[in-house]
């Protein structure tokens, strides 16, 4: 392999930023400073005391900006009224590369409260899950979830947070959680609930910020993704067109209670 | 290695560039369709007209920091499970690429859209090698397939109508020839899905890494970024040393305003952060992540305080949209995968100051990509600060004077002006001389041997027999 010049490169770049610098350890404290400062406080406050009544107001604006987007946003009673207009959906819809309908979905005590697959038995379509036993053949599994994923026709996941102003379902990740499944089928899925909705994109950050320096297990892994609608491209004579690559068709709903 | 550069094509490609109608046309459309839209953007974010220029000090904060930056950040990656090389040029950046490609036994690579790639040569390297490359931005696609390069930072294929692509799609996917844009993003759509699902390599560039907490991010609308981070085996980022921020925090304005500058959007479609492999227990993710920092010339510009700034950039493409220079050039002319104001500074400080010297040249000062910067970066002055180094010729950037006649004119021009005896005779001596090149009537429409290329493009105004000083004392003075 390539010899690596990390300390000569680094070298380089400090000479290149000139001897009045300063010292690098009082750099790095004034850069990553280790505690939140007072704007990030408060807007952590306001998203803990948030009413009822206040996120409904942020779920109208999610509504509102999800609309240009052709992300289709439907406010649901309970996880039985998603599981519900998640049966529809799959009624209507017709798969993209095949004949079969499937589902590929996370395991995520959100979804496991669905009971997609009861809901979807007199339909007869399957529901493969993205769990892993750590017990059996990982690699093996890993194979098994990427082909279910990929005969899949619509991907049911969960989110950490959705912020308003920008349309966006945010997903850190976690293990039994797939991160194809909000990508590979041509319908994508997301069921929320009402808490998980910020106002913007600073208040996520702030939230995100401080997930990153209080929580116990270094913060957050090895990825995390931010979606704001189905894929979507302009490139042929700036002519949008949905359904690039990923998704052509986005839907969040918003659990009330 | 292939060349990235041909800059000295400028002028006649330019030329090219101005007798096409049809790329007339597609410029005019991207220019007025996203150029005014960028700008409504940045009025109506909740922090006001400042912004632009808070996004500035963020950026600029971060590259007078960047030693310290780039480490934590790899060392962050490394946590993570990731491996990061730091390549001091190009050669290196892609014999690292091959060196994993080898390890891995990859065959076929999917790539998201990367200029530094592109800057880098890896293209033609990974097919040196006899590896399968497929583009897959729609745009790098079409261009791909075409056998072209891409003329837009952004919209790579912006000069393609939808009948070249339509032509294009029918010769190469064998799909019936048709124009609908729609039918023919499906029909890319069926053919790279295959490509994704195959390959064993994903390549894709960085967009604004994150130190703290080690992560590179890619923002893209089409997915095809994410499907290349997330499917293949192997995932290689490369990114330039520059694109690197502190804190998550920083992410806020910085994403706004690269939506807004590139796409006029709010957020790009999708925001994928990624700092590792997929652990053997996830469901998915490569299985090995690596992450290629490039300087390439960059500790270069990083040394010099006229260009420090330019390190501040975050490749939007907003100043395409704006730049009058290029709405009628287009990117191709550039001969670089930077084109427009971005291009004309960036390109002559990678590629050498006299290789690239017509594309800071070719500019007009006008302003606008400042005013469309969204972290309001000085273009302008730069453009101004090359073309000062290429009169005079650099030392530390190996730049000889573009003209050293016309700089030795300059120079006795200057000493004239600070000599007034001196100038005085000289410009009495000249305005008895000017009716030998034809000024007897109106302005000098050619001047002589290697003088005629002032007025090649523009008249010479003819000097007065009585020169405005003795008008000034022969005036009536007011009271």
């Amino acid at each position: 392999m390539t010899q690596n010049h990390r300390a000569s490169f680094i070298n380089r770049v400090r000479q290149s930023l000139g001897p009045d610098i300063g010292p690098a350890d009082v750099r790095q404290a004034r850069i990553f400073p280790q505690t939140s400062d007072a704007v990030t406080q408060n807007l952590l406050q306001t998203v803990q005391s948030r009413t009822t009544q206040e996120r409904e107001t942020l779920l109208t604006v999610l509504m509102d900006q999800a609309l240009p987007l052709n992300l289709h946003v439907t406010p649901v009673a309970d996880p039985a009224e998603a599981a519900q207009q998640i049966a529809a959906l799959v009624r209507q819809k017709n798969p993209e590369w095949g004949e079969k309908k499937a589902l590929i979905r996370w395991s995520h005590p959100l979804l496991d409260a669905l009971e997609l697959e009861s809901v979807l038995a007199d339909q007869h379509i399957p529901v493969h899950i993205t769990a892993m036993d750590p017990h059996a053949d990982l690699q093996k599994q890993r194979q098994v979830i990427r082909e279910k994923t990929i005969d899949s026709f619509m991907g049911i996941t969960a989110a950490d947070y959705c912020v308003a102003d920008t349309a966006t379902i945010v997903m850190k990740t976690y293990p039994h959680q797939g991160r194809a499944v909000s990508l590979l089928p041509a319908v994508h899925v997301a069921v929320i609930t009402l808490d998980q909705i910020l106002t913007n994109l600073t208040e996520l950050y702030a939230v995100l910020d401080d997930y990153e320096k209080n929580t116990p297990k270094n913060g957050l892994t090895h990825h995390m993704v931010f979606i704001s609608g189905p894929s979507k491209t302009a490139d042929i004579e700036l002519t949008m067109v949905h359904g690039a690559h990923g998704p052509k068709e986005m839907h969040i709903f918003v659990v009330r209670a | 290695m292939d060349d990235p550069f041909t800059t000295e094509k400028y002028t006649a490609k330019s030329r090219q560039a101005i007798s096409d109608k049809r790329l007339q046309g597609a410029l005019a459309g991207v220019q007025g369709r996203l150029g005014p839209a960028t700008q409504k953007m940045y009025t109506s974010q909740p922090e006001g007209a400042g912004i632009r220029q808070q996004a500035h000090e963020i950026r600029q904060r971060c590259i007078e920091n960047l030693d310290i930056l780039l480490e934590t950040l790899a060392d962050k990656v490394a946590e993570n499970g990731g491996q990061v090389f730091f390549a001091r040029n190009a050669a290196e950046a892609v014999s690292y690429c091959l060196a994993v490609a080898k390890k891995h036994g990859v065959r076929t690579v999917v790539k998201g859209k990367s200029m530094v790639t592109e800057e880098v040569g890896l293209n033609q390297a990974l097919q040196g090698e006899g590896i399968d490359v497929a583009e897959t931005d729609l745009g790098e696609y079409i261009i791909q397939l075409a056998g072209e390069k891409p003329s837009h930072i952004i919209a790579p294929a912006i000069h393609k109508t939808k009948e070249q692509v339509a032509q294009l799609f029918a010769e190469k996917l064998g799909i019936d020839y048709t124009p609908d844009p729609g039918v023919l993003t499906q029909a890319a759509r069926a053919a790279l899905r295959e490509k994704f699902l195959a390959a064993d390599m994903g390549i894709t560039g960085c967009n604004l890494a994150c130190a703290q907490t080690g992560h590179i991010t890619t923002v893209s609308n089409e997915g095809n970024i994410r499907m290349s981070s997330t499917l293949p085996r192997v995932h290689v980022a490369f990114m330039g040393m520059e694109r690197v921020v502190a804190t998550l925090k920083d992410h806020d304005i910085l994403f706004r305003l690269l939506s807004s500058g590139a796409a006029a959007q709010k957020l790009g479609g999708y925001v994928s952060y990624v700092g590792g492999p997929g652990p053997a227990d996830y469901p998915d993710g490569a299985e090995a992540f690596h992450l290629i920092i490039i300087d390439n010339g960059r500790s270069r510009m990083l040394a010099d305080p006229a260009f420090r700034e330019m390190l501040c950039c975050i490749r939007c493409s907003a100043c395409l949209n704006v730049c009058p220079v290029y709405g009628k050039i287009g990117g191709h002319a550039y001969g670089s995968p930077y084109s427009g104001p971005v291009g004309a500074v960036v390109t002559p400080l990678l590629a050498g100051l006299n290789r690239a010297q017509d594309l800071c040249f070719g500019e007009t000062l006008c302003g606008a990509c400042k005013q469309a910067c969204p972290v309001d970066i000085d273009l302008p002055r730069m453009l101004w600060e090359l073309r000062f180094r290429l009169a005079e010729g650099d030392e530390t950037w190996g730049a000889a004077p573009v003209s050293r006649p016309e700089k030795y004119a300059m120079d006795a021009f200057a000493w004239l002006t600070c000599h007034p005896a001196a100038y005085r005779a000289a410009l009495f001596s000249a305005s008895r001389m000017q009716t030998l090149v034809g000024a007897k009537e109106g302005p000098i429409r050619q001047l002589p041997g290697p003088l005629a290329g002032w007025t090649r493009s523009r008249n010479l105004r003819k000097i007065s027999s009585r020169p405005f000083r003795s008008q000034w004392k022969s005036r009536k003075q007011p009271d």
